[in-house]
């Protein structure tokens, strides 16, 4: 064999193994999601956001929920027959409130149980997510986030409370504006909060979670323990089933950006039961 | 032949291969996304007798340097769009698949004011959303049909990175001496920017409502008592606003979307079949007569 043979046989075995590798990655990711699905009998969605380092020039891409995340997941959700009970699983540091509030709120009208399995860390938008879920599973020592507004890199409440503290005509007149908006995002955030979690049993504390979470009780990255929401009244346990965290270390930190949502394709419905005609 | 496996089985003949394979699969795959998005647009157009305008903006994750690609309803997309109702017999109902995060008032105002005009049935699919200008466009439409988990937005008009309404709550607020020169030129434009968009909220609305309700209705959407990312939902929509919607979105509507994945490149946001649509067995519209 000549040298410059070995040279191609070298190029083309280097051009290939990410192919494969990824391609080994899947199989084992689809194979275990089928596993959870088949022993818990649910529809398994995930939503998990790492941070990506681009390997291009190095610039660190910041992945967070998105409208299309919320697209993808509401379309596995409409794929699903409405007794099927979800199993999201998050892992993710938030997002726009607007893609967060929309799967929320698909998830509260799912007929069928939902349960929002947090493994690390559901922030923000994704602790906005769990609310609505009928039950959140996390482990020992994952948290979830206060959901307060931001407006870009100010926490809202913080801009009302520079309107609270100086005298207004004193007040550059662009904390005026941030703080009008400030105003209507916490109002609408807090009463969100409060319809994804009615008739759920919170011992009437409701209202006090409502704002406790979204009215900047806490800095932004504040970490909300399992005992911490436990105490708050969230419908929480801990839990966690052994194969969710097996899955979680198949989503390793990726080199290149890949799709967010993922989950079997196929509608998920009842064997006994004749399936209606799904979306899709 | 046995010369041709050969050279084929020989290292350079497999770089060939690979080469062919990366290079000439990805183009065929886009070719074959293409037809099935055509299918797709067709299968609809058939099923409803109608012409099909797509206008779908995904927000194309990073360019070559990592910045979010922002898209919207730009005058572009009003263009192809006005061309595509032109180019649509007057008596062929329209169908609009909305997928936008709003965009410029100006195009919005052009495509909204060209779907209420158009004779036929229009209707409005949203299958995920449609905030702000993809809202305002909706209003023009016969018609509006969400999906059970789709969501509309506030129309109030932004300047910029400020909200009309709230540069108009700190002129309300501070008194006019220590208001910056700058802020009142935004105050005035706001003012007016919210009253245009009123009007043609109002405008757009007539017909389908009693005046005085379209008027409640437009000052509720316009005037910036939600923040510009406050999702409407169904419901919301049915009770406050109180706009004609149905739920009874058709599945050709959401094949057509999945078709549309988030894009690697740019490319164009608005599609739809090229050449006129008429009613089987009716003389054209004088509109078809320019081509």
């Amino acid at each position: 064999m000549a040298i410059g043979d070995i040279f191609w046989l070298f190029f083309i075995l280097s051009a290939l193994q990410p192919m494969m590798q990824k391609r080994l990655l899947d199989f084992s990711r689809q194979r275990l999601i089928s596993k959870i699905e088949n022993d818990r009998g649910s529809r398994v969605i995930l939503l998990v956001h790492r941070q990506e380092t681009m390997s291009f020039l190095g610039f660190p891409v910041y992945k967070y929920i998105s409208v299309d995340d919320s697209e993808e997941v509401i379309r596995a959700i409409h794929m699903t027959d409405k007794d099927i009970p979800i199993d999201l699983i998050l892992h993710t540091p938030g997002g726009l409130v607007l893609a967060s509030l929309q799967i929320a709120q698909a998830i509260k009208k799912h007929k069928g149980k939902v349960t929002a399995f947090v493994p690390h860390y559901a922030m923000s938008g994704g602790t906005l997510i769990s609310l609505a879920a009928r039950e959140i599973v996390m482990s020992d020592s994952a948290v979830l986030g206060p959901v307060d507004p931001q407006l870009g890199q100010y926490p809202a409440a913080s801009v009302l409370k520079v309107i609270a503290r100086k005298p207004i005509k004193d007040i550059k007149d662009q904390t005026l504006i941030m703080a009008d908006q400030a105003e209507k995002a916490i109002f609408q955030v807090r009463e969100s909060v409060k319809e994804l979690m009615d008739g759920k049993p919170t011992n009437g504390k409701v209202d006090e979670l409502a704002r406790l979470l979204s009215e900047g009780t806490w800095t932004h990255d504040f970490p909300i323990t399992y005992e911490r929401a436990k105490a708050l009244g969230l419908p929480v346990n801990s839990n966690i089933p052994d194969d969710v965290l097996k899955l979680m270390a198949l989503y390793p930190q990726p080199t290149r950006t890949q799709p967010s949502v993922e989950y079997l394709p196929g509608p998920r419905t009842r064997r006994e039961a004749a399936s209606p005609a799904a979306n899709g | 032949m046995k010369r041709l496996l050969k050279s084929i089985f020989s290292l350079k003949g497999l770089v060939a291969v690979l080469f062919v394979l990366f290079v000439v699969v990805p183009i065929m795959q886009s070719w074959r996304i293409e037809k099935l998005r055509d299918d797709a647009i067709s299968a609809l157009e058939k099923k409803r007798g109608s012409r099909v305008i797509v206008l779908i903006h995904r927000q194309e994750s990073v360019n070559v340097l990592g910045v979010p690609l922002v898209r919207y309803i730009n005058i572009e997309d009003s263009e192809a769009i006005l061309r595509a109702i032109r180019f649509t017999d007057k008596n062929t109902p329209i169908d609009f698949i909305l997928h936008t995060p709003g965009g410029l008032v100006l195009a919005a105002s052009q495509i909204a004011k060209a779907i209420k005009r158009h004779p036929a049935k229009t209707t409005v699919f949203v299958p995920h959303y449609a905030m702000s200008g993809g809202t305002l466009i909706a209003l023009a439409a016969n018609e509006i049909v969400m999906d059970t988990n789709a969501v509309l937005g506030p129309i109030d008009p932004q300047l910029g990175d400020f909200p009309a309404a709230s540069v108009l709550r700190v002129v309300e607020r501070k008194p006019i001496d220590k208001i910056d020169d700058m802020t009142l030129v935004l105050a005035d434009q706001s003012q007016k920017a919210i009253a245009q968009v009123t009007a043609l909220a109002q405008e757009l609305l007539s017909g389908k409502m009693p005046p005085e309700k379209a008027k409640e209705v437009a000052h509720r959407l316009a005037s910036g008592i939600w923040t510009h990312d406050f999702p409407i939902t169904v419901e919301t929509a049915k009770e406050l606003i109180g706009l004609p919607i149905s739920t009874e979105i058709p599945g050709e509507v959401f094949l057509v979307t999945t078709l549309y994945p988030q894009a690697q490149q740019t490319q164009p946001s608005v599609f739809y079949l090229p050449g006129p649509r008429y009613k089987i067995g009716e003389p054209a519209g004088q509109e078809t007569a320019i081509r």
